[in-house]
């Protein structure tokens, strides 16, 4: 059996398995009609009318996937060894690094359902209203889709020895840090008149993913940024990439450990 | 060793190697004005964080969280950075900033509330450099006439001002903060040294529009105006300053100044019918002690409407230009 089949199989069940649930399908509905609502809106002015599509579209996409993530990804190993559904799977020539990136792989499938369901229908809300595309959004969609991998692999990562309950608050945790570390890290630099406060903020931006580096909004609302400058899209997308690698060998170390 | 734990020590090797990787490239991007960080964050001698080589005054005391907790701005601010979605709340502020205004029609403490709105824009996007704009006006220009009050009428002029001085700390690679604090002290506080200050460090720091950044026959990219700064406004803007300094200082340099300024203007607009008219004024009365007595007086009687000081206490405070420059080690 070679090394890589194994895991897609498993990746293939996992995503049967979240895409069967209700939880996901009740918030892609209300996904979606946060977008209508929000991006078809006409009360603004016609200069403000692109700056709040982007930024709302974007915005909606992000944080409704990023609940996805969570509410989907949470149960992913923890059930199996409740329901004690791993025992099958681990007595198969199967090995644990390879069950771990088998539920990684399912749940990023699933973020990208997620994202490319969402980003389909802004991209057409968009293009109802400004009838026209701009390509930059597609870059945008791709880099909250590595945010959102980065996320599953960190549900992945907790999941491996903590509760289903302490693996949701604490990735809401820092989800929600991840978003801020760069503000904080902007803030310390600027006003800090504490080294040591200073130094602890940079380590801890450094352990926390920076989530606001992927988030393309910015760039593209606010500066005419194209795809002339691929650095711009690229760096972030590596550094994401490694975090990913990172969290994804320590979940495989320490579920090497854990006791079934 | 067990096979695990040999796996373990490599896993563990390879987590470590993976993130020194990534440590300097989150540092590139956490210090890169291209991503979020747009302050130009360096240490100078003393290890003290320096925004840029040169700033303008700020008020002593003045942090960062004084400014997202001034004006109220700081509920909205606090909670879309926890979200991660504060250039959003930022465009949601600015948005109800501009229906307080227009319901300030009806209800005059809506114009009171809007500087709170412009307040959590700015804290929540600095780089927002149109609400920077807006809310200086605001304060400046609307709250300024609006209050009876002479005490609160020189704090809100004040606070216009310390807002521009803000923006251009937040955005020292955009002209348009200078220009706004260069307008401020031309038409709002009269100091015609200081507008002359920030309008030419504006023209030599940055880049002008040129006619094929264009977007379409007669309009120019909006993004644009945020990068560079249009000749034909600045230009004129700085020609009037010239013209005022002049006569505020009786200097007719300034005026001849003025004169080729205006001069430039046509040339790179030859439809700028108000800059040959204003040149032409000036040409014919260049070297007129008449005329400048007549526009002394008239400029006394200006600052005597507009309750600003006099033209003899401007000239007495007027520092020389290059005061304003912050040495190295922070003094000025």
């Amino acid at each position: 059996m070679s090394l890589i089949r194994p895991i897609f199989l498993i990746a293939g069940n996992t995503m049967t398995g979240i895409l069967r649930g209700v939880v996901l399908n009740v918030l892609l509905v209300l996904a979606g009609l946060l977008i209508i609502a929000a991006t078809a809106s006409g009360t603004f002015e016609a200069t403000e009318m692109r700056r709040m599509l982007v930024d709302s579209g974007l915005a909606i996409i992000t944080v409704l996937g990023a609940m996805i993530a969570i509410l989907t990804g949470f149960t992913l190993i923890p059930r199996e060894m409740e329901t004690r559904t791993i025992y099958p799977i681990m007595s198969k020539p199967i090995y644990r690094w390879q069950f771990v990136l088998g539920k990684f792989f399912g749940a990023s499938g699933v973020n990208a359902i997620t994202v490319g369901l969402l980003s389909i229908l802004f991209f057409l809300v968009y293009y109802f209203k400004k009838h026209e595309f701009d390509l930059r959004l597609l870059a945008a969609v791709l880099m909250i889709m590595a945010m959102l991998t980065v996320l599953s692999a960190l549900i992945i990562f907790l999941s491996t020895f903590m509760s289903w309950i302490g693996t949701i608050i604490v990735s809401a945790v820092i989800w929600f840090l991840g978003n801020y570390s760069q503000f904080l890290y902007d803030l310390s630099g600027f006003q800090s008149q504490n080294p040591v406060s200073e130094k602890m903020i940079a380590v801890i931006h450094q352990i926390l993913p920076n989530f606001q580096a992927m988030d393309m909004r910015f760039v593209i609302v606010q500066q005419e940024i194209g795809f002339g400058e691929p650095q711009v899209f690229l760096i972030p997308l590596g550094y994401a990439v490694i975090f990913m690698a990172i969290v994804l060998v320590l979940a495989t170390l320490i579920f090497n450990y854990r006791e079934l | 060793m067990r096979m695990r734990d040999r796996s373990a020590i490599v896993l563990i090797i390879v987590a470590i190697a993976l993130f020194a990787i990534n440590w300097p490239i989150n540092n590139y991007i956490s210090n890169s004005q291209t991503w979020h960080s747009r302050q130009q964050k360096k240490k100078n001698a003393s290890g003290q964080y320096e925004l840029i080589s040169w700033r303008p005054p700020r008020n002593e005391g003045e942090t960062f969280f004084n400014s997202i907790f001034r004006g109220g701005g700081g509920t909205p601010a606090i909670l879309a950075m926890f979200g991660g979605q504060r250039y959003m709340i930022a465009n949601i502020m600015w948005n109800y900033a501009d229906i307080l205004f227009h319901q300030s029609g009806d209800n005059k403490e809506k114009l009171y509330e809007m500087s709170s709105a412009l307040e959590a824009t700015v804290t929540l996007n600095p780089s927002f450099t149109e609400a920077w704009s807006v809310h200086g006006w605001h304060l400046a220009w609307n709250l300024n006439a609006d209050t009876p009050n002479r005490i609160l009428k020189t704090k809100y002029l004040k606070d216009g001002e310390n807002v521009y001085i803000r923006a251009i700390m937040a955005n020292p690679d955009k002209p348009r903060p200078y220009f706004d604090l260069a307008w401020l002290y031309l038409s709002r506080t009269f100091q015609y040294d200081k507008a002359m200050f920030y309008l030419e460090k504006m023209i030599n720091d940055f880049e002008p529009l040129k006619p094929e950044d264009k977007k379409t026959k007669i309009e120019f990219n909006p993004l644009d105006f945020d990068k560079k700064w249009d000749p034909r406004v600045v230009g004129n803007r700085l020609a009037y300053v010239y013209k005022k300094q002049g006569i505020a200082e009786r200097n007719w340099d300034y005026i001849q100044r003025a004169i080729d300024m205006y001069r430039k203007c046509k040339e790179v607009d030859p439809t700028d019918d108000a800059a040959q008219q204003n040149m032409e004024t000036l040409q014919k009365n260049l070297h007129n002690e008449a005329w400048m007595d007549e526009e002394v007086k008239k400029e006394e009687h200006m600052r005597e409407i507009y309750g600003v000081s006099t033209l003899k206490k401007y000239l007495e405070d007027m520092k020389p230009l290059g005061a304003m420059e912050r040495k190295d080690d922070g003094s000025r």
